[in-house]
């Protein structure tokens, strides 16, 4: 019977289809990355270029924990398990204390004039799963 | 156990092979985008064409018979978990959406490409006893879309050059 074949023109109902897929996609994003970003962080404080200290988010005490370096001008760096931020410099244009706080692997405060990087960087030990492919 | 006539069998084997020499080709293809387990999926075209043309049953043996094959051929015994559970769960969703009669050929190829993602995902996550590779799965479902919409095409292609032909489905209550 004609009528039992599949219609070979886009439908209507297809948009269903099209964002049922879309929303599962959103949906499984969000579970994805959000949950990411509470996973294990490393807080990478460089000086001059140089790595100065790593700190795991993890190991850090709920009360925070706070790091002092610079190079001319000083910034104070607290460290909580949840975020970093740098609560006061002495630099003159203060933007690394403008920028507020990071909590997700990539983000980053800069420091010019004391030449401090704060960086949040995804912990090394994940499971290496691109090299099978089906 | 359900007979085949000659006209059916013979069509299944014409469409195993196809659908062997579509996913071997596929492999030819250099694909742009870095993502692991993407394939534009061809072999689809072949399972969703055998479903409507011939029904979920014969549709079901030569998708079985493809994996085997497939696997057997690339020497991979890894690849055939991919394969079986991602096509198995692109002919089971297709089958259920192609049900509703609502849906045309772009439709149930789009949630059939959704549907083999997701399966590779699964394969993915029981091969490394982990939920790492879940990590893919939204950048893969929504590449499901394109590739979806394009077999869809592809498979409406197909079914306009079949009704020149002599050939009718063989709609006896299937499926």
């Amino acid at each position: 019977m004609k009528n039992k074949e599949l219609t070979l023109r886009p439908r209507g109902w297809d948009a269903i289809v099209v964002a049922a897929v879309l929303l599962a996609a959103l949906l499984t994003g969000a579970c994805i990355f959000g949950k990411a970003s509470d996973k294990s962080l490393d807080c990478v404080i460089s000086v001059d270029g140089k790595e100065y200290t790593r700190v795991a988010l993890a190991d850090v005490p709920e009360s925070g924990e706070t790091i002092t370096v610079g190079h001319g001008y000083s910034v104070t760096i607290e460290i909580t398990p949840d975020a970093v931020w740098v609560a006061s410099a002495t630099c003159p244009d203060q933007y690394c204390v403008r920028t507020g706080k990071i909590s997700t692997a990539g983000r980053s405060i800069v420091c010019l004039p004391s030449r401090v990087v704060v960086e949040l960087e995804a912990s090394e030990g994940q499971t290496d799963f691109d090299i099978v492919s089906g | 156990m359900k007979r085949y006539d000659t006209q059916t069998l013979a069509l299944c084997a014409v469409l195993t092979a196809l659908a062997l020499a579509l996913s071997y080709m596929e492999g030819m293809i250099p694909i742009p985008v870095p993502l692991p387990g993407f394939k534009l999926g061809l072999a689809n075209i072949v399972t969703l064409f055998a479903l409507d043309f011939l029904g979920a049953a014969p549709a079901f043996i030569i998708l079985i018979a493809r994996c085997v094959l497939g696997a057997l051929f690339a020497g991979n015994a890894s690849a055939l978990i991919f394969s079986l559970i991602g096509g198995v769960l692109a002919l089971a969703v297709m089958a259920l959406l192609r049900r509703t009669r609502l849906l045309s050929v772009y439709g149930v190829s789009i949630g059939g490409a959704a549907a083999h993602n997701l399966g590779q995902v699964f394969a993915a996550m029981i091969t490394l006893g982990t939920a790492a590779p879940l990590a893919y799965l939204p950048a893969l479902l929504i590449v499901a879309l394109f590739t979806g919409a394009l077999t869809g095409f592809i498979t409406s292609l197909l079914f306009r050059a079949m009704r020149n032909t002599k050939m009718r489905p063989k709609q006896k209550g299937l499926s």
